[in-house]
């Protein structure tokens, strides 16, 4: 175990390394003259330009600019934003409190109905209930956060005029959000769910828990729920991608502060250090969700370590 | 029987998508000309779908708008699967060492999310929809290379396959006289899904404004813009992402069942 573990968590690390280098050398052969860019309009004089430069380290070679940018980033350093002229960093963790309590909230929702859909469509009689749930995931799959957000908002707030559809803070204002971006995870959540359930239900050791007496729930709840669990955390892992992207969109639609609209700005700012540092952290958060979910695998099916 | 059903229905569900792409240079209203006098009219008969905040029809608009959404959507696509094949095949083909360094490499890619990727694309590069189908093919592509892949291993060490190795057979003749043309009803079923995710992503960009100008009739933008009107004209809005949905809808379907031949 303690040896998986070391060797899983040079990989991330690995990852980690080459992602943030891959950044670096992709907007450093990016044309144009960042110095020019930061200063917008570039009407400022040669001089002035040539300070910023300085400021900026853009006048040393690459490959000392890109120990100093690494042993930034290891500090906590992510630049300097071109729009604002504050720390990235402080930007960013100014903005992080309203997405992570929109992730998590939507996550958990994700979860919950991902988990109930699945069960409902395999394990449940009469048949037409799992029909019903095998339509309400497949809807799920193809519905657009922007959507069903949309559609949220028009019978909630407008039609109804029970939830706030734009606020901050409370817990009203994040149930419709994270309504919206739960849904569409727990559709694809629904179906990895639906089919692990299935390969289960025909597996040897399944047979046997039947054949002693327990009956179909009682048998995948003790027996094929642990099997089953580990590709579905490595779902809910990948799912963080889209969580991300998610976040973009649903920020924007009820204007919510948070780091999908820091994204959003900055490209329309074109400030590339804002999301230079924002492709090297959400990597980062990917990177190590699927370390976690790579160990809790292997907690729950120990011939996850041997292969 | 159902079989046949559902090949048939998915055969329909691809003429629909092109029929509408191809029908927009028929539509009776003009797409982008205001109509004054016209505005937020209820559908009705002479608008199927009701008029906007300028009085033009949503349906015109809707099918005009599936030129640059949908055709671009296919670009990336087609560039997405270009890649995937070429890596995919590649690694399950070579195998090794090759094949090691690649998925590394893809392992890595898909630690950053495609649509970042395609937002950095989309700053450094501009919003035109050429540079945009680029972005959203090339962040796309990770997970179709993956597919791909784990398709053709599965079919790597086949007895066939075996036996014109046997016969002398070389590697690149193995990768495009057997593995590909035995993987082709698994590639077109996982396109159609790349399809979708492809419409996805930039109907999402287009949403936020990010692709193309202002000017551009697109399915994403009109969705964005009927969202304003959502009180007096709810019809604007919901047709805009019924039509996004249900072409997303379709493509999935044809997906699978493509994958069940």
């Amino acid at each position: 175990m303690c040896q998986f573990i070391v060797r899983r968590a040079t990989g991330a690390l690995l990852s980690l390394w080459i992602v943030t280098t891959l950044v670096f050398f992709a907007v450093h052969s990016l044309p144009g003259d960042p110095a020019q860019a930061a200063l917008s309009q570039s009407t400022a004089s040669e001089a002035v330009l040539e300070r910023r430069r300085e400021a900026l380290g853009l006048n040393r070679p690459v490959y000392q600019q890109y120990i100093r940018y690494l042993a930034q980033f290891a500090h906590g350093n992510l630049g300097i934003s071109w729009a604002t002229g504050e720390p990235v960093s402080t930007i960013i963790l100014d903005q992080a409190g309203p997405t992570i309590a929109l992730a998590s909230a939507s996550m958990s929702l994700a979860m919950c109905g991902g988990f109930s859909l699945g069960f409902l469509s395999v394990l449940y009689h009469p048949k037409f209930v799992r029909g019903v749930a095998r339509i309400i995931s497949g809807i799920a799959v193809g519905l657009p956060v922007m959507y069903s957000a949309t559609i949220l908002i028009w019978i909630f707030a407008i039609g109804l005029h029970q939830l706030p559809a734009t606020s901050t803070g409370g817990i009203g204002s994040l149930l419709l959000p994270a309504l919206a971006l739960g849904f569409a995870m727990a559709g694809s959540i629904a179906q990895v769910v639906e089919g692990e359930l299935t390969v289960v239900l025909s597996a040897p050791y399944l047979v046997t828990a039947r054949a002693k007496g327990l009956s179909i729930r009682q048998a995948v709840l003790k027996h094929g729920l642990r099997v089953a669990l580990a590709p579905i955390l490595s779902i809910g892992a990948v799912q963080f991608g889209y969580l991300l992207s998610g976040t973009v969109v649903t920020e924007s639609l009820f204007a919510r502060r948070g780091f999908g609209r820091v994204v959003l700005s900055a490209v329309l700012t074109k400030d590339i250090p804002v999301l230079q540092a924002a492709v090297v952290i959400s990597a980062s958060i990917y990177i190590i969700l699927n370390f976690c979910a790579d160990l809790l695998q292997s907690a729950l099916d120990p011939r996850i370590r041997t292969s | 029987m159902e079989d046949r059903l559902r090949k048939i229905f998915a055969a329909i569900l691809i003429l629909v998508i092109v029929g509408i792409v191809a029908s927009a240079p028929l539509i009776p209203y003009s797409p982008k000309s205001p109509n004054f006098g016209d505005e937020f009219q209820r559908p009705s008969w002479r608008h199927w779908l009701g008029t906007d905040q300028f009085g033009r029809d949503v349906l015109s608009r809707l099918v005009w708008g599936s030129q640059i959404s949908l055709i671009s959507a296919a670009l990336s696509t087609v560039i997405a699967v270009s890649l995937g094949v070429i890596i995919g095949a590649a690694s399950a083909g070579v195998g090794g060492y090759l094949d090691w360094l690649l998925m590394r490499g893809i392992d890595i890619l898909l630690a950053v999310p495609g649509i970042l990727l395609a937002m950095l694309l989309v700053a450094t590069f501009g919003r035109g929809y050429l540079e945009i189908s680029l972005g959203v093919g090339i962040s796309l592509s990770p997970a179709f290379s993956r597919l791909v892949r784990a398709t053709l291993r599965s079919i790597r060490h086949a007895p066939y396959i075996q036996a014109s190795e046997a016969l002398g057979a070389t590697t690149t003749r193995v990768i495009f006289f057997h593995l590909i043309p035995n993987a082709v009803p698994q590639i077109a079923s996982f396109s159609a899904i790349l399809f979708s995710w492809a419409i996805l992503d930039i109907a999402g960009l287009e949403f936020l404004g990010l692709a193309g100008s202002p000017d551009n009739v697109s399915w994403g933008r009109l969705l964005n813009e009927g969202r304003t009107y959502m009180l007096d004209a709810p019809w604007i809005a919901l047709s805009a992402g019924a039509a996004i949905t249900l072409t997303i809808l379709s493509l999935l379907t044809v997906g699978r069942t493509f994958r069940e031949v």
